[in-house]
């Protein structure tokens, strides 16, 4: 879960071409949006194709967007949650 | 040639730019996997600088061309013209640009879509070389 995480943050911030900020900046519980990592609600396509492309979890919902890409925690969880339905 | 899906005289009625603002003349085609537009340069064309057409004019040929092919492909915006806006743009290589009376051929792909919000990989070619390509980040309001 701890690598899941941190290989997260290093996607993120490429993905997302995030300059001067290290997986070390970006705590697990944080919000990513706003107050957080800073990010606007138009990033999170960035962060949906980071979960398609990586890990083969789609979010077409707002509403599961809303609470699944709220966090580091959040993202891993519902990776793993997928990963597990699938087994 | 195959008759376009959406013709030049109709091509207004789908997105909410106006002449001398639009950037597409026909969608050719509009799949799940990929959307396709023609664009005629016209000498009249405001975005020309000494001949050329400058790059965010083949941007903006990027965004339109995505907003026609998803509502074509009924992904949003049944209500038409479609509003949006452009949220961002990435990835951005500039290879050429085209000149008075080339046709610009687009293709653009659907690279993931959150609600009303739709990412865009577009790629812009005159006579099989490519001018341009980005990612465009599409937001319906």
């Amino acid at each position: 879960m701890e690598n899941l995480k941190y290989t997260l943050k290093e996607q993120i911030i490429a993905e997302l071409n995030l300059q001067d900020i290290t997986p070390e900046d970006i705590e697990d519980d944080t919000p990513l949006f706003v107050e957080g990592l800073g990010l606007d609600s138009i990033d999170a396509l960035e962060l949906v194709v980071i979960m398609e492309k990586y890990y083969g979890v789609a979010i077409t919902d707002e509403s599961i967007g809303e609470k699944v890409l709220y966090s580091i925690n959040t993202m891993a969880a519902y990776i793993q949650e997928k990963n597990a339905e699938k087994q | 040639m195959k008759k376009p899906k959406v013709s030049k005289a109709d091509i207004a009625s789908f997105i909410p730019q106006k002449a001398p603002f639009i950037m597409v003349d026909n969608l050719i085609n509009a799949t799940p996997e990929k959307i396709e537009t023609d664009f005629l340069v016209l000498e009249e064309n405001i975005f020309l600088e000494n001949g050329t057409l400058r790059e965010f004019a083949l941007i903006e040929n990027i965004a339109q061309s995505s907003a026609v092919g998803l509502v074509v492909l009924e992904k949003f915006g049944q209500d038409r013209p479609v509003e949006g806006f452009m949220g961002g743009i990435s990835k951005l290589k500039v290879f050429d640009l085209p000149r008075v009376n080339d046709t610009i051929y687009t293709i653009v792909t659907l690279v993931t879509q959150m609600g009303n919000m739709f990412l865009m990989k577009g790629e812009n070619y005159v006579n099989g070389k490519k001018m341009l390509e980005c990612e465009v980040k599409l937001i319906g309001v």
